[in-house]
């Protein structure tokens, strides 16, 4: 059977990109390029290259605006618009990034619920094409996997050897401990007793959250009183300069968020 | 179609109970407690077991086979069976039970901070007309007396808070996060409008 890759592949995608892409990705995914790596789709890499090439545009359009409309010198409207393109690029490139471990998640998920469902029509059928059928009837939703035992149940009346594709089958889910149960179904016991994957995952988010709760706290009240005192001293109300506030705010926010999925994500 | 009174594996573990104590199938689906009145009846009422398995509806379909394969196995078998099922099932509905509820407390953890901050930036964001005076007060030294409704600050304010509400959302595993923004939104205008109020009542201008 063959294993196609996780998100949907569209054919006719621009290449263009204005940063080299290697560089771009690797700022744009970080960790994730390697850990998820069967779940970015090319429709991801599109939205990536598009977020940088109009990081760019964004750059422009920002110097414009501080060097014309506001008349800073060149310098710290470079700066500024600087600053603005790359917390630009950073925070909604995180947007793809945290919707592609979504989907890496999910996917333990569901490969967590196949397993168990299999193993109890296992048990109650005794016949794995019949276990298969039942799966399908009721209980999986995600279209990946429905598409794959789909054709894995057509194989199996087309007559193929069934040991082999309990064998091979388990591949799917990319993960060696699925892997093993599933090659294990027709043996009652096989099923993996420790905690899921998943569960481990959620379980170090939540412990993460709950030693740094106090540094949130800090970064999401005291930052914004801070600076907005001394920007109010610095610079006139109406000088749209103001703006680079939150901009700074979204780059921070950003790398605490993805300084918390890199450390859920290694180990 | 009938619905049992009670979970599946609740089901299968008195059932499993009932097997043990040497009775057969049929008298431990009449022992049973949970067991709807309308299949009692059809057991009194002599209807073939199969036929009423068939018309129960469980949440796990592979049930229906493991009790309509009971013609074919022998009674050790088929108390084998069903407890292996219900621990499947007990795991299975284990570590669902278990996420939503480590879920649910984190998220609640997460909503005060939410909540708390939001009100504090929004407080600041409403004040800030004042703020942004202090630079003329500074280099003029007197207020100027324009208190518009949005300055830039405060606008600047909104897309913090906006963010904060965004990172802590995501942070919490939510979902439909668009749409819980529009309140902080609302709560902006709210406090904004109020401040406005506040200040026209306190200083004649």
């Amino acid at each position: 059977m063959k294993i196609i890759n996780y998100g949907k592949s569209s054919s006719k995608v621009t290449q263009f990109s204005i940063f080299p892409k290697a560089i771009l990705y690797r700022l744009a995914l970080g960790k994730v390029e390697k850990h998820s790596k069967f779940f970015i789709s090319e429709k991801d890499y599109r939205n990536i290259r598009l977020i940088g090439n109009s990081s760019l545009l964004f750059f422009v359009i920002s110097f414009v605006i501080f060097h014309y409309v506001t008349l800073i010198n060149v310098p710290i409207a470079l700066l500024i618009s600087l600053i603005a393109s790359i917390s630009f690029l950073f925070v909604l490139s995180d947007y793809i990034r945290t919707k592609i471990l979504n989907r890496h998640q999910k996917f333990e998920e569901t490969a967590f619920l196949i397993i168990n469902s299999l193993s109890i029509n296992m048990v109650a059928t005794q016949s794995f094409p019949h276990s298969v059928e039942l799966l399908l009837t009721k209980g999986i939703k995600d279209k990946y996997y429905t598409r794959y035992f789909q054709d894995m149940l057509y194989s199996l009346n087309l007559g193929e050897n069934e040991d082999e594709i309990i064998n091979n089958g388990g591949k799917i889910f990319l993960n060696k401990q699925y892997e093993t149960s599933f090659q294990n179904i027709k043996n009652e016991n096989a099923f993996i007793e420790s905690d899921p994957e998943f569960i481990l995952y959620i379980r170090k988010g939540i412990k993460l959250i709950e030693d740094n709760i106090v540094i949130f706290i800090a970064v999401s009240c005291l930052l914004p009183l801070v600076l907005s005192m001394v920007l109010s001293f610095l610079l006139p109300s109406n000088s749209p300069t103001i703006f680079i506030f939150p901009l700074l705010y979204a780059v921070f926010g950003t790398l605490i968020l993805r300084f918390m999925n890199n450390k859920n994500i290694g180990d | 179609m009938i619905r049992l009174n009670c979970t599946d594996f609740n089901f299968l573990n008195n059932i499993a109970l009932k097997l043990e104590n040497g009775e057969n199938l049929e008298r431990s689906f009449f022992l049973s407690e949970n067991v709807p009145k309308e299949i009692l009846t059809r057991l009194q009422l002599g209807e073939n077991l199969l036929d009423i398995i068939s018309s129960i509806d469980f949440s796990y379909p592979a049930l229906r086979n493991l009790f309509s394969s009971v013609d074919y196995a022998d009674e050790t078998e088929i108390l084998e069976r069903v407890k292996t099922t219900s621990k499947l099932i007990r795991m299975r509905e284990e570590v669902l039970k278990e996420k939503e509820s480590s879920l649910k407390i984190h998220r609640r953890r997460l909503k005060i901070i939410r909540y708390v901050t939001m009100f504090t930036i929004a407080m600041i964001a409403g004040f800030s007309p004042i703020f942004s005076n202090l630079y003329s007060f500074i280099s003029t030294g007197e207020f100027t007396s324009s208190f518009s409704i949005w300055s830039i600050l405060s606008v600047s304010f909104l897309i913090i808070n906006l963010l904060n509400n965004y990172y802590l959302l995501k942070m919490g595993n939510e979902e439909k996060i668009k749409l819980r923004l529009v309140p902080v939104i609302l709560l902006h205008l709210a406090i904004v409008v109020g401040v406005r109020f506040f200040i026209l009542n306190l200083i004649p201008i």
